[in-house]
C-alpha cells in the first residue's frame, strides 16, 4: 500500500496542471528569495489566495513548489552581495561573499545550489522513510534537549571566531544581549527596550544581517573603491560553475553530515531554520582540518549551510503532517492552507492521505532539482555582476538593502535597526570582531533562555541528566575541551617546544 | 587606528554596564541570562580595553583580508575617513528621504543624486537607472506583490 502510494504521490506531480503549477510557482519562489527580506513565510503568503479556486493536489504543488526553492534564491543573493534572502541564508555569506571577492562567485553559486538540491532531495528522502516512524523521534526532544543543542551552538561562538578569541567571545555576548530585547516569556518584563514600541518584539535577524554584512559591505567598497570582486581575478564563471558542483561530490562526507543534522532539526520543532545553517556551519568548522580557512572563502562553509537549509524543508514537513505541530513559522502557513484546502494534519494525515504526503515528498525534490537548473543556468550571467564599479553597485544595494529591511515587518524600524547595525558591522569589521558570531548570539540567544526557564521549571535543576540532554551536554565539554586536548597532545609528540 | 580602537572598545564598555544595570533592575529569570552574559563580556572588554592601549600603533588585525588592507593602505588615514563620512551621509540621506517622501519617489531620487554626484557617472545612466528602479518598485513591490509600502511623512500628513 506504502509502495502504490509513493507512485502515485509521484504521478500527481507530474500531472499537467500541477506540474504547470509548481514550475510557476517555483519561478516565484526563487525571485522572492532572491530579494532580502522577504522569506519563505511571504512568499507562502502570497501564493496562498491563488490556490483558493484549485484542487487539493495542483494547490500543494504550488505552494510547496514555491517555497522548497526560496532558500535557493536566497543563497545567491547572500553569496553575491552578502545580503543573505531570508535569515536561513546568513550562514552561507559567511564564506560565499569572501569567495566573490576573490572572484569565485561563479564556484561558489554552483556549490551552494548543487548542495540546495541535493540537500532538498535528502530531506524528502528522509521525509519517505520516515512516514511510519515519525512519533518516536519527534517526542524524544523536551525544552532541557532544546536547551543544550542552543549550548552547543552557543559553544561554537567560542571556537569558530574569525579573529582572536576574546574579541570573539565579545561580539557572542553583544549578539546575545540583543536576543534579550523585547518581551521576556516567562515573566512577561520587557527588557532594553527604552520605551520603543518597536523593540518590544525583539530584535529581527533579518535587517540585523542585512545592516550588518551588506551595508557594512557596502561602506567598505565605497571606501575601497573598485569593484566587489577584486581585479585581475578568474571571470570565467562557467568554469567556476562546473568547479562548484564538482565540490559538493568531493566534499560528499560533509554533504551527508550536513543533510542529515539539517533534516534532524527541521523535525524538531522550536530550533528554526536559521539556528540549523549555523549549528551546521559550526559542525563543518570543528570536523574540519582547515578550521581556520573557514570565514575566508572556504567553500564547505557554503555546501554545509545550504545543504541544511534545504534538507530542513523535508525534516520540517515531519511534525507538521504527523502532529498538526509545525516545525517553524512558514510551516505554520503550510498547515493552515493544508486545513484551507480540506485535508486534516495528523496521524490520520498518515493513514487515510498518505499518498498526498507522498506527492509533498515528490514535489520537495523535484522542485529542488527544477530550482536548482534553473539557477544554474543563469549563476554565470549573476556572477559577473560582482564585477559592475562600486559607484553604480553601492547604490543599488543600499537602497534594495534598506527596501528588503523594510520589507521584514513592513516597519521604519527596520530601516533604522539596518543603519544602526550597519554601521556597527563595519566598524566591528575594521576592529576585529566577528560579525558572524554576533549573528550567532542573536539567533541562539531566545532559543537558549526560554528553554532554560522551561527546563527548570518542568525538571529541576537536574533536567540535564535526561540521557540526550546528557549526550549533548557531554559533547558540549568534549567541544570545549579539545583546543587543550589538541594542545596538550602536540606538546606531548613535540610539535610544540615551548 | 589606534585611538579609533579604544573609542570602540570604550564604547563597548559603556554597551555592557548599561546592560547589567538594567538587567539587576529586571531581577528574577528576566534579568538572570542577560547578567550572565553581561558579566564576562564586560569582563573581556576591560581586557580588551588594556591590549588596545598597551598596543603599539599601526599594528594591523590579522584578521583583515590582506587583499583589503593593500587597498586601503594605499588611501591615506584621511582620505578613508573623507570616503567613510561622505558614504555614511549618502545612508542616512537615503533613510531620511524614504522616512520623508516613502520608497517609491526616495530612491529614484537617491539615484539620481547619489549616482551623479557621488559616482560622478554620465546623465543618461543615472537618468536610465532611476527610471528603472522606480519601474520596478512600483511594478513589483506594489502592483505585483501588493507589499505596503511606507509612502513618507510628507504624503501621510497632507497627502
Amino acid at each position: 500500500m506504502l509502495f502504490e502510494a509513493f507512485i502515485q504521490g509521484l504521478l500527481s506531480v507530474f500531472s499537467l496542471p500541477s506540474f504547470l503549477y509548481m514550475l510557476a510557482a517555483i519561478l516565484f519562489g526563487l525571485m522572492i528569495g532572491f530579494i532580502p527580506g522577504l522569506g519563505g513565510g511571504f512568499a507562502l503568503a502570497m501564493l496562498i489566495p491563488f490556490t483558493f479556486a484549485m484542487d487539493p493536489g495542483p494547490a500543494l504543488a504550488f505552494l510547496l513548489g514555491g517555497h522548497a526553492v526560496v532558500a535557493t534564491g536566497g543563497s545567491i543573493s547572500a553569496i553575491l552581495f552578502n545580503s543573505p534572502g531570508a535569515g536561513l541564508n546568513a550562514a552561507t555569506l559567511l564564506d560565499g561573499y569572501p569567495m566573490t571577492q576573490r572572484g569565485e562567485a561563479g564556484r561558489a553559486l554552483g556549490a551552494a545550489l548543487t548542495s540546495s538540491a541535493m540537500g532538498g532531495l535528502f530531506g524528502a528522502f528522509v521525509l519517505a522513510l520516515m512516514v511510519p516512524v515519525i512519533r518516536p523521534v519527534v517526542l524524544v526532544f523536551a525544552p532541557p534537549e532544546f536547551f543544550m543543542l542552543a549550548m552547543l551552538g552557543i559553544c561554537f561562538i567560542a571556537l569558530m571566531g574569525d579573529g582572536v578569541l576574546y574579541k570573539g567571545l565579545i561580539a557572542g555576548g553583544i549578539g546575545l544581549l540583543m536576543s534579550y530585547v523585547g518581551y521576556e516569556n516567562s515573566s512577561g518584563i520587557i527588557r532594553y527596550a527604552f520605551g520603543q514600541l518597536y523593540l518590544h518584539e525583539g530584535i529581527s535577524l533579518i535587517p540585523a544581517v542585512i545592516g550588518l554584512f551588506a551595508i557594512a559591505e557596502m561602506i567598505s567598497l565605497a571606501v575601497k573603491g573598485g569593484s566587489i570582486a577584486q581585479k585581475g581575478t578568474d571571470t570565467s564563471a562557467k568554469k567556476g560553475v562546473l568547479e562548484g558542483v564538482k565540490d559538493v561530490f568531493r566534499h560528499w562526507g560533509l554533504f551527508l553530515r550536513s543533510s542529515a543534522l539539517g533534516t534532524l532539526i527541521g523535525i524538531i520543532p522550536g530550533l528554526g531554520g536559521d539556528a540549523a545553517a549555523f549549528l551546521v556551519y559550526g559542525q563543518a568548522v570543528q570536523t574540519s582540518k582547515d578550521k581556520e580557512s573557514f570565514g575566508k572563502g572556504n567553500v564547505k562553509g557554503v555546501i554545509a549551510p545550504e545543504a541544511a537549509n534545504n534538507a530542513k524543508e523535508g525534516g520540517s514537513l515531519v511534525p507538521t503532517l504527523g502532529f498538526g505541530v509545525p516545525g517553524s513559522s512558514s510551516m505554520a502557513i503550510v498547515l493552515g492552507a493544508l486545513m484551507m484546502i480540506g485535508l486534516t494534519p495528523g496521524p490520520e494525515m498518515l493513514t487515510t492521505n498518505v499518498d498526498i504526503v507522498f506527492q509533498l515528498v515528490w514535489t520537495i525534490a523535484i522542485a529542488n532539482i527544477i530550482g536548482a537548473a534553473v539557477a544554474l543556468a543563469f549563476a554565470g550571467t549573476l556572477a559577473k555582476l560582482t564585477f559592475l564599479r562600486s559607484t553604480i553597485l553601492v547604490p543599488t544595494v543600499l537602497a534594495f538593502s534598506l527596501l528588503g529591511a523594510f520589507a521584514t515587518h513592513n516597519s521604519m524600524g527596520d530601516i533604522v535597526l539596518a543603519v544602526v547595525t550597519g554601521l556597527l558591522g563595519y566598524y566591528m569589521k575594521n576592529y576585529g570582531y566577528s560579525r558572524a558570531v554576533l549573528i550567532l548570539g542573536l539567533v541562539l540567544g531566545h532559543i537558549a533562555e526560554k528553554n532554560l526557564n522551561l527546563s527548570l521549571r518542568l525538571f529541576g535543576s537536574d533536567f540535564f541528566m535526561r540521557p540526550i540532554s546528557l549526550i549533548l551536554l557531554i559533547l558540549i565539554v568534549v567541544l570545549l575541551a579539545s583546543p587543550t586536548i589538541k594542545y596538550w597532545l602536540k606538546r606531548r609528540k613535540g610539535g610544540i617546544t615551548s | 587606528m589606534k585611538k579609533e580602537r579604544i573609542v570602540f572598545a570604550v564604547m563597548l564598555l559603556v554597551f555592557f554596564c548599561i546592560a547589567i544595570f538594567y538587567a539587576v533592575q529586571y531581577g528574577g529569570a528576566a534579568g538572570r541570562a542577560p547578567l550572565i552574559v553581561a558579566i564576562p563580556s564586560l569582563l573581556l572588554t576591560i581586557y580588551t580595553l588594556i591590549v588596545e592601549i598597551r598596543k603599539k600603533d599601526l599594528v594591523e588585525d590579522k584578521t583583515k583580508n590582506k587583499a583589503e588592507d593593500d587597498q586601503e593602505s594605499e588611501l591615506s588615514a584621511s582620505e578613508v575617513k573623507r570616503r567613510e563620512r561622505t558614504i555614511i551621509l549618502w545612508i542616512l540621506c537615503l533613510s531620511f528621504l524614504i522616512y520623508l517622501i516613502g520608497f517609491v519617489l526616495a530612491i529614484p531620487i537617491f539615484f539620481l543624486l547619489i549616482l551623479r554626484i557621488w559616482g560622478k557617472e554620465p546623465w543618461r545612466l543615472v537618468i536610465t537607472q532611476s527610471v528603472i528602479s522606480a519601474a520596478v518598485i512600483y511594478l513589483f513591490f506594489v502592483s505585483l506583490l501588493h507589499v505596503n509600502l511606507y509612502e513618507g511623512y510628507l504624503i501621510r500628513t497632507f497627502g
